[in-house]
This record gives C-alpha cells, structure tokens and sequence, in this order.
C-alpha cells in the first residue's frame, strides 16, 4: 500500500518535472488549456491548508503520538494537491499577461513545494515501510523538508499574489513605521512619479520619452520601423510614419498618435496591439496634455501649464478614465428647479450626457433672451453651462456681462447678433473655452486682442465680421493652434 | 349582471386608472393646452433630452442618393479595372453570388471617369465632382460598407430603419425620439425631396414605425406650400383656428383622462405643432430670403422642386434647430438600360445637379461654425457591380452597372467626423471590401455615437421586447472619430 503510494506519487513529480519541460513555449495556447489553467485559483489553495495543517500536526504529534498517522495522510494528500496546483498553473501561465521574473520564481517555488512534501512525507514512510525505526540522516532529512515546506508554501503564496494582485499589494496599506523598517517609502509618497529637479528637465524627457520607450519603442524604432513610424527620438517622433505626421502640436485630438491609444482595445488599430502592454490611462492622458499644449521638447516641466488632472497624476494618483477640462472638476449637479426656471423661458436645456452636472443652452428666440429674467435665471446655474448659443438673437453686448460670471464655457455662440469688439473683453476669463463662434457681429481687429489670451481656444469662427487680414494674422501668430476661419469661396477644381 | 362582467368591468376601471395615473404625472395631459405658443412643458414628447455621453454632433443632414450611386465612378479609383474593360467575369466571382438583374457571364466595365487626388489628404475623386473635391479635407470617407439587401425599398429600409422590412421606425425619427427638438416651432424631423420621385421604400423610410407619429418625418417642399394642409382654410383667421384648436385639445384631453390612449397625446402636440408652423415653416423655408451670393454658391433654382434647393433649405433648418434633415434624390440607379439611367448620361447630370450644392453645404456649414455640431452623411442604398449590365443582350449607346450590396462607398462630414480620412478598402476591382468593412448597423451605430447616443440604450418597448435601431448588430466605427 504504502509503495503504491510511493511510486504513483513519484510518477506525479516526474510527470510534473516534464510538464514543467514541455509546456512552456510560444504560439497562441489552445483553449481547452486555459480552461484548465483556470482552475489554478481553485486548486492553489487546497495545498496551503492541507499542507498547514500537516506541518501543525507535525508538532502536535511530538506530544501526541497517536496523531502521526494523520500527519502522514495530510503530507500524501497535500503533495499530490501540491502537484496538480502546480500542473493547472503552467496552463495558466500559457494564457501570458505576468510580469516574467516573479512568474518564474512562483514556477520554481511551486514545484519545490510539491517535491518538499513529497520528500517530508517519503522520508516519514519510508521507515515505516521497513517496520524500523527512522534513521538519524532520514529524522534531519524530515525536519528539513517540513523547513523547506514551510518556507516555500510562504513564498510560493506571496509570489502568486503578487502575480495577481501587483506589486505592493500587502504594504500598500502596511503602518509608516513597519514600512519604515522594510525599507519602503512612506504611504503618502507612493506612486509619485520620483522626478529630477522640475526646473532642469524638460517636460518631455520627464514624462513622455520614459513612457514612449517602455510602451512603444520595441515596434517603433530605428532600424525596426513598424509602419513606418520611431518613437524613440525626437526628430523620428515629429516625423511621423507612412501615414504622415502622428503628432499634430496643438491640436491633440487631431493627433494620430492620440488616435490609436484611444481606439477601443479590440479595434485593429489599436496601439499598442491587444496583447501587448497597454498605456496606462495616465499615461495616455499625459502624452494627449503634452501634446495639446504644444509638443515642445523646450518647456521646462518647472514651467508646464500643469492641470489638476496631470497634477492628480504627477502626485501618483493614477486616473480610472480620462477626464479633460471642465469634466474633470467635481462640481455638483444643478438644481433641477433652477433648470426647470431656464427653461420656462422658452430656452432649450438639456444637460449635456447624464453622467455629467454640465448643461447645453440654447437660445432660440430673440424673446427669451437677453432680457433680466433670462439673465437671472442663468445665474444660479452659472458653474453648469458648458454650452451656451445664443446665436440668432437680438443681443448686443449689453447681455455679455453675465458671460462673466460662466467660467466653464466651452463652446460659445454669438453668431448672427448685435455683439461688437467692446463686449468681447467680458470673454477674458473663459479658460475652457475651446469654440467661439462670431459670424455675422459687428466684431472688428479690437475685438481680437482680447481672444489671444484664451488659452483653450481652438476654433474661432469670423466670416462676416470687420476684422482684417492683418489683424487675423496677429492674432494667429499668438495663438498657433486656433483654428481661424474667415470665409471661403468655392470653385470648382481642376479635374483633368 | 354575472360574475364574469364584473370581473372584466373592474379590470376595465384598473385599466383606465393605471393609465391615467401614469400618463397624468408625466405625460401631456394635464398641461397640454395651457402651452399653445408658449414653452413646451416638461412630459412633451418633443422636448430637449440629455444625450447618454457628450455629443460631438447636435444636428444631422442625410444626403441619401437613392437608386445607389456607383463609387467606381466617384471616389473608389480602381485602375486595374481600366485594364479588364471588356473581358468577361471570372466564374469565381459569380459562383454563389447573385445579381437583381446580371444573369450569365456579364463583361468588366472599366471606370467611367477619370480621377484625381485632391486636398491634402489627397482624397481620389472623379472628374464628376469637381466641386466636392474641394471639400474633401473635410470628409470621412467609408470605402467598405455593405448591406445585406440588393434591390431598391429593402436596402432603403435597411439604411433608414435597420431593417429590411417596414414598420420600423427611420433613423430620423429614433434620433428625434432620444434627443427631441431644440425647436418647438419646427418639426424636429424633415424630409425634403427631389429628384422627381419618391424614394422606391415610400414614406415607411422616414415614418415613425411603431414609436409615437409625433417623431416620423415630415416631408416640406421646396415649391408651393411648404407642408400640404398646413393653411387655413378660406375666411377662417388665425385667432378662430387658435380657438377651435384649443376646444378640440381640450376635448382630446378629456378623453385621454378617461381611456389614456397615448395616441391622444400624441395627437394634441401634432395640433399644436401644426399651428404653430403655419408660420414658422413658410419663413424657414423661403430660400428667397438667402442674398444672391448664397444662391448662386448653391447653384439653386427658385421656384423649381431642386436638390441645390433642398441643401440650401437643410442649411436654414439646422440653423434653426431642426434635429434631422433627410434629402433624397432620386435617379442614380444607372443600370445602363436607358439614357436617364446610363452612366454616361443620366449618372452624369446627377453629378451635376449634386455636386456644387453638397460641396456648398459643407463650406457653408463650415464658414458659419456648423459643420462642428452639424453631421453630413452621404451615401446610397448599395452600390454598383464592377460587371458591365446588359440587361437586353444588345449593342445600345449607354453602360451602367447593376445593384451592388457588397461595397460601396460612403461618407460623413461634420458633427465630429474625422476630416480628411479614409476608412477600408475594397479589393483592386471594387468587388468586395478587403479591410475596414462598415455595414449599414454599423454606420447607423456611429450616427448614433455621434449625437451622443449609445445604440444599445436607445430602445423602445413593443410587443413585449426592446426594439433598436441597430436590431441586434452594429459596432461604432471608432475610427472615424475625431
């Protein structure tokens, strides 16, 4: 009996020790693997107590004879529980997705751990199986093979969740003091990203180039040019790939390589490809930010427009989703009585998606707006509106003063009004505001000058107005990304 | 009276209870006709709606092109097609497949143009439309859509409803059902037609299916009275229609109190629509209003039923805040089998009578700051074989092509479009698309996406299950997407 049980569970270590051989290896793995990979979590966990409770009884069995054959059946069946842990667990490893060096140590471990059972529990057998008594050599072979459980269950344990919860997962929450000791930084500083002297290095250097080179530069790079396209230099990076250009200064949200990283996982354009490591969303956000504010390898991170956002991030905050401009404010949501009073009016208001407390208003009669109780009625939802039109009304500047007090306007049309020069200057404090359309006011080159400072301001619309060329060009040169248009003509083109 | 009778009479009180309590707190019908010209009060099935995510596009123009216009002649530039001009179709292409018209072994036909590379994001366009090649840094190209139907009412069913059959609602009128207007005084949907046709699918391609008849389209017209039976009849002035209309909603209303048919309710906000657009609509829809240059940019036609017209109209509804413009225009089914459906004539003045209004639409929209909250979608029912059809079998003056449901091309502008791109491709006759592969559920789920709409969410309960737009299908072209 006991030699049966010998032998088949020296054939379920040789079988894992060849498993460990042959399964390992490149290729997509088959599914029927992975399903059974997935049972590791499942069986993991039947070693550990099985295995702990032997090694209790272990030493209660020093005082308790009686108990020494239970310590026998509990090492037999945790060995093999042992083995088929470690079995399903090559299958999952298959399935990719772990950090490679503590994957490798769980591997090792494991089977140690299976084959330092099996050892404990041969070693206790064996003379048992020779009805004498064990030898000096077989009692210190069994004391260290019950160590070397010990330990390895222990470790083994840690590395596997390790491998899925990630790194820290057990300090992350550990006291300062005991944090202390192990030698890890304090709690607050977690994450933080350990950055040189702001005032030394560039933004670009900080905080793109590391995450370019760890994301992307194994595909994309001199002398292995994925489509075209090198991210690891700077002159590569504005270069762009076979497609043209990738990053386009200013404009974000036009930018290709924006483009990609924000392409559902599964769509074939994703960058980086499903499989790959992926760009954390903080990541992705400080790459779209660096872009937007102009693509500069020049502006020192000292002197970077930093928002709350990429504020949140630099302080190690990570992000669940990305939030730009004004959804990133927490701002609670308006009263709906206040909308109710708006909307009373004959003006058309609608928040703007309903996960937001932002607001969409428009305008459509000449009536409605631009009187006192219109104005009143915007005050108490002055943080909301994000989109305000009032295009295609009577107003005059006389109604722009409460544009003032909106300071999350993004999107603002006063197309088609009475609106000239002196009532733009109540736009001045606008930080978000990203469209403005004037088309057909009486807006003239006076107007312009207060437009340049507007630091989100990306397209603004003029045709029909008195502005000039040159005065255009000024504004233009001050502000490189806004989009300007002045009116167009249409001819047919040359087709032949 | 017996058990039974009682039984159902106290069923019949439930009923009526139930309704009332349900349609009174949030329906129409305890404030419906206190708002005659004035706001429309919450419960209206017209008013403003928060979308589910932020929009990029408030407002959509859907330039349908019925009859299903040939990409091999417009924007998919296919040169080895030039080379197999006349030989005749493998046996491989036709195995399995087949044709509305197309039996035997039909001959390749060449391209009927010659095209070019335009804008700087050097868009191939044919020689036919050379003024929408000035426009195309401006315009999402989709090379690769499919549909699942080749002849005319089905596939328009399919484009407009998601399915290929009637009785589902248009497109039109489920964006108007999730949004509302921004325009009480307009219809949130309209229908504008040219071409001197309907559309082969009838009205059920802009109707409201089974979702409330408050949000089908309607159909306005460039010449005569804007919207038939919209005038008062003779000697009848506007306050004594006002009063009569107010007496019949007030009536409507007390039988919606004791039936609550919500068909009721539906019907007293058609009334008071209608009213209030007997002068709303007249004064959106008279393009003698536009200054010459404007005219003369769309190439109009006053006074004649004009696609150019149309655009110019689309314009002026969005202006207004009308949610969803839909043009069609009829003739592009260019079989080859007469002149008037001949690429090398009728196709041709399609062209012509399309191509300076779409390309000032877009420029127009554009210079007044539309185009960013405005979505332009361009596109046919299919498109058109690569094989010649020569449905009589004889030497005739005219080439044309039959329907195709495999890959055709389509477009978008505005409203959040990616400018200046081109999304899949179709193999180097134009056959079949090869990569980047869009269908009808598939556009239909981006149009959505779009306007802030997610077409998995945006459902109406009938006859026991949740109806999409979408069916069961469709996956935002991400893509395209700025």
């Amino acid at each position: 009996m006991i030699k049966k049980a010998l032998l088949s569970l020296a054939a379920g270590l040789a079988l894992l020790l060849l498993m460990l051989l042959m399964v390992p290896g490149g290729g997509r793995p088959s599914d029927f693997s992975l399903f059974l990979g997935r049972f590791h979590p499942v069986v993991v966990h039947l070693p550990i107590g099985i295995l702990f409770i032997g090694v209790v009884l272990d030493l209660l069995a020093r005082r308790w004879s009686r108990l020494e054959q239970t310590v026998l059946i509990m090492l037999f069946a945790g060995a093999w529980a042992a083995i088929l842990a470690a079995i399903v667990g090559l299958y999952l490893a298959q399935g990719g997705g772990y950090d490679p060096g503590t994957l490798a140590w769980h591997k090792r471990l494991g089977v140690l751990t299976a084959a330092a059972a099996a050892a404990a529990w041969g070693l206790k057998a064996w003379p048992d199986l020779a009805q004498r008594p064990a030898t000096r050599n077989e009692r210190y072979g069994y004391a260290g093979s019950i160590a070397a459980l010990v330990l390895s269950v222990a470790l083994t344990g840690h590395l596997g969740g390790t491998l899925t919860h990630g790194d820290g997962f057990l300090t992350r929450y550990m006291p300062d003091g005991l944090r202390f000791i192990a030698g890890l930084p304090d709690k607050d500083d977690i994450g933080k990203l350990q950055l040189e002297d702001p005032a030394k290095t560039t933004t670009y250097d900080a905080l793109i180039a590391p995450v370019l080179q760890d994301k992307c530069v194994s595909c994309h790079r001199d002398g292995r040019k994925r489509g075209g396209l090198a991210l690891d230099t700077q002159d590569n990076l504005m270069t762009g790939g076979d497609d043209g250009p990738v990053v386009v200064a200013g404009r974000a949200e036009e930018s290709t390589l924006i483009h990609r990283l924000w392409l559902p996982l599964h769509a074939d354009d994703h960058m980086p490809p499903e499989g790959s490591p992926q760009l954390t969303i903080a990541e992705a956000e400080l790459i779209r930010w660096w872009i937007h504010t102009g693509a500069s390898f020049e502006v020192m991170l000292a002197d970077a427009e930093v928002t709350p956002v990429i504020q949140a991030i630099l302080d190690g905050y990570g992000l669940d989703e990305i939030k730009t401009g004004i959804f990133a404010l927490d701002i609670a949501p308006a009263d709906s009585s206040d909308i109710a009073a708006l909307a009373a009016l004959g003006v058309s208001v609608t928040r703007l998606a309903e996960d937001t407390p932002f607001l969409q208003v428009r305008c459509t009669s000449a009536e409605a707006c631009g009187t006192d109780s219109f104005v009143q009625a915007l005050r108490p939802l002055a943080r909301h509106i994000a989109w305000l039109d009032l295009g295609r009304t009577a107003l005059g500047d006389e109604a722009l003063p409460v544009i003032r007090d909106l300071p999350h306007l993004t999107r603002l049309y006063l197309n088609q009004t009475n609106v000239t020069s002196a009532g733009l200057s109540n736009l001045a404090g606008l930080e978000y505001l990203e469209y403005l359309n004037l088309f057909g006011t009486g807006v003239g080159d006076a107007g312009l000058e207060a437009l340049a400072a507007l630091p989100s301001l990306r397209s603004l619309y003029l045709w029909q107005t008195t502005v000039t060329d040159s005065a255009v060009a000024v504004l233009q040169a001050a502000a490189p990304f806004l989009y300007i248009n002045t009116g167009s003509s249409l001819e047919p083109a040359a087709t032949e | 009276m017996n058990v039974y009778q009682e039984a159902c009479h106290a069923h019949l009180g439930h009923v009526t209870r139930r309704h009332f309590l349900r349609t009174a707190g949030t329906g129409l019908g305890a404030i419906a006709l206190a708002s005659l010209g004035m706001a429309p009060a919450p419960g209206d099935p017209l008013a403003p709606r928060r979308p589910h995510f932020t929009p990029s596009a408030r407002r959509v123009i859907f330039l349908h092109m019925a009859g299903g216009p040939s990409p091999l002649e417009l924007f998919d530039y296919k040169p080895d097609l030039v080379r197999l001009d006349g030989e005749l179709c493998p046996d491989s292409l036709l195995e399995g497949k087949r044709f509305a018209f197309i039996r035997g072994v039909p001959k390749m036909l060449g391209p009927q143009a010659t095209f070019k590379q335009h804008g700087e994001s050097g868009a191939w366009v044919s020689n036919h439309m050379p003024y929408f090649a000035q426009v195309v840094d401006e315009v999402a190209f989709l090379k690769a859509m499919h549909t699942d139907e080749f002849n005319h009412a089905p596939a328009q069913l399919l484009v407009h409803s998601g399915s290929p059959r009637p009785g589902r609602p248009g497109m039109g009128a489920w964006v108007t059902y999730g949004l509302g207007t921004d325009n009480e005084n307009l219809p949130a949907f309209v229908v504008l037609l040219s071409g001197g046709a309907a559309p082969d699918a009838g009205a059920s391609v802009y109707g409201s299916g089974f979702l409330p008849t408050v949000y089908q389209g309607v159909q306005c017209r460039s010449k005569g009275d804007p919207v038939l039976f919209l005038n008062n009849p003779r000697g009848v002035p506007r306050n004594l229609r006002q009063a009569s209309i107010q007496a019949i909603n007030r009536i409507n209303r007390q039988q919606h109190e004791e039936v609550g048919d919500p068909g009721i309710l539906t019907r007293i906000a058609q009334y008071e629509m209608a009213f209030r657009m007997q002068t709303s609509v007249p004064e959106a829809m008279d393009i003698g209003a536009e200054p010459a240059y404007i005219h003369e940019m769309y190439g109009t036609q006053p006074g004649e039923t004009a696609f150019s017209n149309n655009c110019l109209l689309a314009r002026r509804l969005v202006e207004r805040g009308v949610r969803f413009v839909q043009l069609f225009h009829w003739g592009w089914d260019s079989h080859g089998a007469a002149a008037s459906e001949a690429l090398n004539d009728g196709f041709l003045k399609r062209c012509k009578e399309t191509d300076q209004p779409v390309a000032a639409l877009i420029q127009d929209l554009k210079q007044r700051g539309l185009l960013d909250d405005t979505l332009i979608i361009w596109g046919g029912e299919f498109g058109r074989t690569p094989m010649m059809e020569n449905r009589s079998g004889t030497d005739n003056p005219y080439v044309g092509r039959d329907h195709h449901s495999d890959a055709y091309t389509m477009w978008l502008a505005g409203g959040g479009a990616r400018g200046g791109i081109s999304h899949g491709q179709t193999d180097p006759i134009g056959y079949s698309g090869i990569s980047g592969r869009v269908h009808i559920h598939d556009l239909q789920a981006t149009v959505l996406h779009l306007l802030g709409l997610d077409h998995l969410r945006l459902t109406y309960p009938f006859q026991g299950r949740d109806f999409r737009l979408t069916d069961v299908h469709g996956e935002v072209v991400h893509q395209i997407l700025t």
